[in-house]
């Protein structure tokens, strides 16, 4: 738990002790890193991810006015750093498609073979923003103004993309059967 | 739930059981966080970046001996006094105030060796209790001491001589002078250059020893100044083989007319460095000059800076104020010079066209600037900067013009287009223009937000995220911006004023401006501005899709027109709009003119009755329902689709508090039912609109009505 020093402006400021940072770091990263596995697909990328969020949040902590919302400052930041970076992660899957399979095969992450693994595939299809929409209302289970704070847009714009998302899903596996039109 | 939403469920916790994240942290992961703590703590983010910017600035400027602000620019005449040294430099002259570094020199060697009387000064410039004076004898002129606070002026340790200021018709860097110093070696006089150096020497400096220090000197003036122990002041010209007989004039003139006898030093100021005068001038008893140079050293820590320096001097006291360079918008300081007059002075951004000081009684004071000409420094964020001053009666208020072009107006022949952008290096723009009475500028920095920016205000007046498909309403004096980032696919945005009875004004199209961007996620768009005078409702409208309702300010309070929620179901686009206290119209515009109109005053419900209202189109009712809840109340249909009973609640100070107003569709064949469950409260039946050709019939629960509008009373 970390230990909150007089407030300064209002705000809860931490003091920068490693035995603080290292309670935050268990306490939130783990679950961190698995959402951050559910937007790139890549364990080894969200663990990099999930790190450098925290360091950004821990960094930014003392602008914090409650650190019971460091999960949501965390997720927030493993979002905009995955979208952040993907110019240039799409350079680096540029590399690794002229590099060929042993370069990617390096870096990509064990095949889970289990059930849905054709849903898995398709949801590595679509865009990241559509993708992260679906993890942050499915899997963090987010309510939709949430997730679209989350995401850094509009409660619109949300909905646009889990519905895009979706229905792109569907489209691309024949056992969904695409739904009527919910607008 | 459907199968696609429950199997994604199941995925996503299958997948990230199976991720094997490390329970503890990791010592570097640790390392990084307590570094970038305290980084953050000590600093702050904001003036690490303006320390590493103008810290490249001026290692750039070291670096970059061709980067001369005010080269061949048209400078007046500057006249002024530099170490004690009148001096004037002709139009277009380059004149380098180095007096300052006799702070640095003399505080890490002898303080005291400048000091006017001899008696020795403090770090904070007062007189050394106990210190001797040239007057008192011995110890001024053998450098004997009678406590360890007196100076030992003599023995100053400068190895070849401490300069003082040049003057010079080429360009001179900061950081070097025509004679050897302390600083670095000679910069070479071109073949038509002349240049004259004004710097202290150790005592017993003889015209040799100038003549060694400052090669191809051809003119030299030079002697003892008073109460310095036999340090000697020089002014040597340096001419290259092909001078003008006109500059060399100006140099001999100088030179001529220099007496270091009659020279009393003037405690140099601290903390700031060199700097080229741009302007000078004096009011009642102040002298003043404006120079563009580095404004802290980053003697006691921090990064060197740099920016507009500005130098007053009266009998009593020279004061040097600075301000560095922006990192955005205008940067400013003032001085008072006592005489009912005021010395505005500071530096400004590169989209910067011109500043004013506007007068509290009207009129304004246009202000003279300077470029600071950069080109050439790396890793500098803004290259083309300035540097200004005005000489106002009162202190009134900067105002900054910015490099624009119009956007839309407020006009029936609107204006449209590419919008004025000013790319920074990195990941920022800024993009600006003038509309509603302001100089405004939208400014991205690279993080995740979009700023907007008013009349060179570094405070925002609002912002939105930076990702394609967020709309936002600022409300500024004069009227709203409406800010919209749109997919690639539009390329005309505009909103038509004047849907409502309450607009004052008649109907007008205001075009958007708009620029290119890529946004945050790296996806292709446009960042659209549309300015909205006053206030007013409008349909705002993307190339040729369905218009949406949109109403301005955005800020409470309420007016006849505001709008307290809009949506579309596809085909048509409603709004709920503000009438009265008691009334609340539905609007809708349909892609269909059939489905356009607007609905009778929506009354507000009551926990025991539900309130309807509706707009019969040609192709579909658009049905607003109001609906108590308190107690709490859940509105569902199974007849609409996910998100087609768009609700919003009613929470202002009026009769409608306590409201929730539904708006959902009704096609034509079509037949909907509302379901009311009230917690705790009395049950309210379904309310059942139908509509069937022409006619739509409303039913609540116990009666009936074939009508295109009805109250659904309670059960």
């Amino acid at each position: 738990m970390a230990t909150d020093s007089p407030t300064v402006d209002g705000r809860i400021r931490v003091e920068p002790d490693s035995g603080t940072m290292a309670e935050l770091y268990t306490r939130y990263v783990p679950a961190g890193i698995r959402l951050a596995y559910l937007l790139t697909g890549d364990r080894h990328q969200a663990e990099d991810l999930a790190h450098e969020a925290f360091v950004r949040c821990v960094g930014r902590f003392q602008h914090l006015r409650a650190h019971t919302a460091f999960d949501a400052y965390l997720r927030r930041a493993i979002v905009n750093l995955h979208m952040s970076g993907l110019r240039r992660r799409r350079t680096e899957r540029e590399w690794l498609r002229r590099e060929g399979p042993r370069a990617a095969a390096a870096v990509t992450t064990q095949r889970d073979v289990g059930a849905r693994e054709d849903l898995w595939e398709a949801l590595s299809t679509l865009p990241s923003r559509q993708r992260a929409a679906l993890v942050l209302r499915y899997y963090e289970d987010l309510s939709e103004r949430d997730a679209a704070e989350a995401l850094g847009c509009s409660l619109s714009a949300l909905k646009s993309l889990v519905a895009r998302g979706s229905d792109a899903l569907r489209a691309s596996l024949s056992t969904y059967a695409p739904e009527g039109d919910d607008r | 739930m459907n199968d696609l939403e429950h199997d994604l469920r199941e995925l996503f916790e299958q997948r990230a059981s199976g991720v094997d994240a490390p329970g503890l942290a990791p010592n570097d992961v640790l390392r990084r966080g307590r570094r970038r703590q305290v980084g953050t703590v000590v600093t702050g983010v904001l003036a690490c970046l303006v320390a590493l910017g103008v810290a490249a600035a001026a290692i750039g400027q070291a670096r970059h001996p061709n980067v001369i602000p005010g080269e061949r620019n048209g400078l007046p005449a500057r006249t002024t006094s530099i170490g004690g040294v009148p001096v004037t430099a002709p139009a277009g002259w380059t004149l380098v105030d180095d007096y300052p570094l006799a702070a640095v020199l003399g505080t890490s060697q002898q303080t005291c060796s400048f000091s006017a009387t001899g008696a020795a000064v403090g770090a904070n410039g007062s007189p050394v209790q106990g210190s001797p004076s040239p007057g008192e004898g011995g110890a001024a002129g053998n450098g004997a001491s009678a406590s360890g606070q007196s100076c030992t002026q003599e023995s100053t340790s400068l190895d070849t001589s401490l300069p003082f200021f040049q003057l010079a018709n080429f360009s001179l860097p900061l950081t070097r002078t025509p004679c050897k110093t302390d600083l670095n070696g000679p910069v070479t006089v071109p073949d038509d250059g002349v240049a004259v150096y004004v710097g202290l020497f150790p005592a017993g400096t003889s015209r040799g020893t100038l003549e060694s220090s400052c090669a191809s000197a051809d003119l030299f003036r030079y002697g003892e100044v008073p109460g310095t122990s036999g340090a000697v002041l020089a002014a040597v010209a340096i001419e290259g083989p092909n001078a003008t007989q006109n500059d060399h004039v100006v140099a001999e003139d100088f030179v001529d007319s220099f007496e270091p006898g009659n020279v009393t030093l003037p405690r140099p100021t601290e903390g700031a460095g060199p700097g080229y005068v741009l302007a000078s001038g004096s009011a009642g008893d102040t002298a003043w000059r404006l120079e563009a140079g580095i404004t802290s050293l980053g003697a006691s820590g921090g990064s060197p800076r740099v920016g507009a320096i500005m130098v007053t001097t009266t009998a009593s006291r020279i004061e040097a104020r600075s301000v560095d360079l922006p990192t955005q918008h205008v940067a400013e300081d003032a001085v008072d010079l006592g005489n009912g007059s005021v010395l505005r002075f500071g530096t400004a951004a590169v989209d910067v066209a011109a500043i004013s000081i506007d007068l509290p009684s009207g009129g304004a004071i246009p202000a003279i600037m300077f470029p600071w000409s950069a080109q050439g420094i790396p890793d500098l964020p803004n290259s083309d900067d300035s540097i200004w001053f005005a000489l106002a009666p009162k202190r009134g208020n900067v105002r900054a013009t910015y490099r624009s072009a119009p956007t839309g107006v407020p006009t029936a022949t609107p204006v449209t287009g590419e919008l004025n952008t000013k790319i920074r290096s990195g990941d920022g723009f800024v993009v600006s223009g003038h509309d509603l009475g302001h100089d405004w500028r939208l400014d991205y920095s690279g993080g995740p937000r979009l700023e907007l920016f008013l009349d060179g205000s570094n405070e925002p007046v609002g912002s939105l995220p930076y990702l394609i498909g967020n709309e936002t309403q600022i409300d500024v004096e004069g009227g709203t911006f409406l800010i919209s980032l749109r997919d690639p696919t539009v390329t005309s945005f505009e909103v038509t004023t004047g849907v409502t009875e309450a607009d004052q004004q008649p109907s007008t199209r205001i075009d958007g401006g708009w620029q290119r961007i890529q946004d945050d996620a790296g996806d292709d768009g446009r960042i659209w501005v549309v300015p909205l005078p006053g206030s007013g409702t409008g349909l705002e409208q993307a190339n040729a899709d369905l218009p949406s309702f949109v109403s301005w300010p955005a800020a409470p309070p309420l007016r006849i027109g505001s709008m307290l929620n809009t949506g579309n179901d596809g085909v048509v686009s409603w709004a709920l709009t503000w009438q009265d206290d008691h009334c609340i119209i539905l609007r809708t515009d349909g892609a269909d003119p059939g489905d356009s109109g607007m609905s009778p005053c929506l009354h507000p419900a009551t926990s025991s009755k539900a309130e309807v209202q509706l707009v019969d189109g040609a192709t579909r009712s658009t049905v607003a329902l109001a609906v108590s809840h308190r107690p709490p109340t859940a509105i569902t249909s199974s007849d609409l689709a996910n998100g087609a009973l768009q609700c919003v609640d009613i929470d202002i100070e009026s009769t409608f508090a306590g409201t929730t107003i539904c708006v959902f569709p009704v096609a034509d064949g079509q037949r909907v039912a509302i379901h009311l469950d009230q917690t705790g409260g009395q049950p309210i039946g379904p309310v059942i609109v139908s509509k069937d050709g022409l006619s739509t019939s409303v039913r609540g629960s116990g009666s009936a009505t074939e009508t295109s509008s009805a109250a659904a009373p309670s059960g």
